[in-house]
């Protein structure tokens, strides 16, 4: 009975090409695009960037870097006071500051140090660039000292120091959540389609009726339709992923301060994490679409539904504190896959728990739907 | 044996069905008639299990539809609607769908055998979406009797067919009694009832004001449809005659 069920289901999604052209839209173009987009950011956080220097006239070898940063078009003037007045002010975008020091073994050392602002991109990008310069001034006085006296040539009397003036951003971290975001939301946009046909529009084409007036048990009727969404959810969330991540991967992510551990393991793990919450997608899709008399009302319901995973990922510092959050679905989905993609080793017991409470809620859910199957409005209204 | 007892339901306000009893005997034909929003619809609807009566049962072959609705389902053939059929599957994979919900066996021989009997060979194979309502009347017909039931519930099964069609189903339907198939229909078409039952229960405002032989109900009038509307309203006319008035002349009276 159930296998009858299930070809069926599986028929009706697989023979209508628009269906299956939107279940599977965001699993094969979502990572392309995001691919584009990360690129842009890239591209635009890597461009050239315009930067006015301010320098204290407190140490002769500053005139050395004055030379280089005017060799590199870089405009300079000499400031005094605090390097934050300077900086608050708007005069200069960095201020550069030589003092000396020494190493622990008394060599004497010329400290650089680089002051900016990094509230916002562009402040980042400028301080980015002044450090990327400054390392290449390193580089060109290293290879004259060496020329000059034949040193050691992995010591330096030069050492460079970046204050950045704000707090840490933790862009990184950010970047990972957004992509965690889109991770989270695939099972949400890509059963959306077939679970809202399954059921709503099996109300509104009226194919409900008969089928529930057969010698059939509603739980195998609610069963089959969970199990090909679940499976639809899955297999177009491992595509997202597996296509998201290897496409973002090929990019240059330390620009954006960002890693993400990509192996063959992950991406099992990954899939492990999401396949309970596949399913309770898929449940609670039934559940909520299962009320409305047309697919376009589905349609609806479902649309505003998929907006949990964003709200999961954007109140991530609020749960952090919370001792059950990691019991939560899709909090503790999106903790886990936080731990994986950075590199942390996978918590099993915390993996195992939060799988099972994802579980226990759908199927929660499947029996709320069955009990909606007997409901008289559910039958016949449309 | 179809068995309605003492079955009530009501919408809110509305009595849909008030005390209904009536009973179909096996190898025979018995209509149900009433006009539109009398009950016929909610009754058969209760029959199949999918609509709980507040009070009463309907027993078939003395299985109650409250207590055991699978048991029920598994012996009668409904045909509640045309609407309903998966479009992106052809007539024979619908039909064949529906046979193995019935739990059969050899769903493929046997949704053939009905296919043939229907003659709906030439649409069988093809998609139902691009299906006429007549067409789409034919597959429904076919899924319901695909398992062969010995009780056949149909609700206005000739809607939407053409001639030849009503033809094939009212023959299908004679073959289907002389087996001993209980058959319960609703219809309004007159010479379907006819030509076909042996039986008629006419349902009026959620009453039945009529359950006998069709022999009985023609004997009232001189034709089955002023039988019908006798029985429906014994005491008023369906038609109230104009009123003519009255023409007087001269001044009224102050």
């Amino acid at each position: 009975m159930l296998i009858a069920l299930l070809k069926k289901e599986w028929l009706e999604l697989f023979r209508d090409k628009r269906s299956m052209l939107a279940t599977f839209a965001y699993a094969f173009f979502g990572p392309v695009l995001l691919f584009i987009v990360l690129k842009g950011l890239i591209a635009t956080i890597t461009s050239t960037t315009q930067v006015k220097v301010g320098i204290y006239q407190q140490h002769p070898k500053i005139d050395y870097i004055e030379q280089f940063l005017n060799y590199k078009q870089i405009q300079t003037q000499y400031i005094e006071g605090e390097a934050e007045t300077a900086l608050g002010d708007g005069l200069v975008d960095i201020v550069l500051q030589v003092n000396k020091s020494s190493t622990a073994s008394g060599y004497p050392l010329l400290n650089i140090n680089v002051f900016g602002d990094s509230q916002d991109s562009k402040g980042e990008q400028q301080l980015k660039k002044m450090q990327q310069v400054m390392n290449s001034f390193l580089a060109q006085e290293n290879t004259n000292s060496l020329l000059k006296q034949g040193g050691n040539p992995f010591s330096s009397d030069w050492q460079v120091n970046v204050h950045e003036v704000n707090q840490h951003t933790m862009r990184g971290k950010r970047l990972l959540d957004s992509l965690l975001i889109f991770l989270l939301l695939s099972p949400f946009i890509i059963s959306l389609n077939y679970i809202n046909d399954a059921t709503a529009g099996e109300r509104e084409r009226g194919s409900l009726m008969p089928l529930l007036s057969q010698p059939v048990a509603r739980m195998n009727i609610v069963v089959s339709k969970w199990l090909v969404g679940g499976a639809v959810g899955i297999i177009g969330t491992a595509i997202t992923m597996v296509l998201g991540f290897n496409l973002i991967n090929s990019l240059p992510l330390y620009e954006l301060d960002m890693q993400i551990h990509w192996s063959l393991s992950v991406m099992l793990f990954g899939t492990c994490i999401l396949l309970p919450l596949a399913l309770l997608v898929t449940a609670l899709q039934m559940l909520v679409a299962i009320t409305a008399k047309t697919y376009k009302e589905g349609q609806s319901y479902l649309t505003i539904l998929s907006f949990l995973p964003m709200l999961a990922v954007f109140m991530s510092d609020k749960w952090a504190d919370v001792s059950f959050a990691h019991l939560l679905p899709l909090i503790g989905q999106q903790q886990l896959l936080q731990q994986i993609f950075s590199g942390q080793t996978l918590n099993l017991a915390a993996t195992f728990t939060v799988s099972l409470f994802t579980i226990a809620l759908a199927l929660m859910c499947l029996l709320a739907v069955r009990v909606k199957l007997n409901q008289e409005n559910i039958i016949f209204e449309r | 044996m179809i068995e309605f007892k003492q079955v009530s339901k009501q919408f809110g306000e509305i009595k849909a069905n008030n005390n209904i009893n009536f009973s179909c005997d096996k190898g025979t034909i018995t209509g149900l008639l009433g006009v539109n929003g009398a009950g016929k619809s909610t009754s058969l609807k209760i029959l199949s299990g999918l609509l709980k009566p507040d009070t009463g049962d309907v027993h078939i072959n003395g299985a109650s539809v409250v207590q055991t609705p699978m048991l029920v389902q598994q012996q009668v053939g409904l045909f509640l609607t045309a609407q309903g059929l998966y479009s992106n599957l052809t007539a024979r994979e619908n039909i064949e769908f529906f046979a193995a919900l019935q739990g059969l066996n050899n769903s493929k021989q046997a949704s053939q055998a009905v296919i043939d009997r229907l003659h709906l060979s030439a649409l069988a194979d093809r998609k139902v979406s691009g299906f006429s309502t007549g067409e789409r009347m034919k597959v429904g017909l076919a899924r319901a009797l695909v398992h062969q039931p010995k009780y056949l519930v149909l609700d206005e099964p000739s809607r939407g067919l053409d001639v030849l069609a009503i033809r094939v189903l009212r023959e299908y339907l004679l073959e289907l009694k002389s087996q001993g198939c209980c058959i319960l229909f609703s219809s309004h078409v007159m010479q379907e009832i006819d030509r076909l039952c042996d039986q008629v229960v006419i349902i009026n405002d959620g009453q039945v004001c009529f359950d006998g032989e069709l022999s009985q109900l023609k004997q009232s009038s001189t034709d089955l449809e002023q039988a019908f509307l006798q029985a429906i309203q014994p005491t008023k006319p369906l038609i109230t005659p104009p009123v003519t008035p009255i023409l007087t002349t001269g001044v009224a009276p102050c």
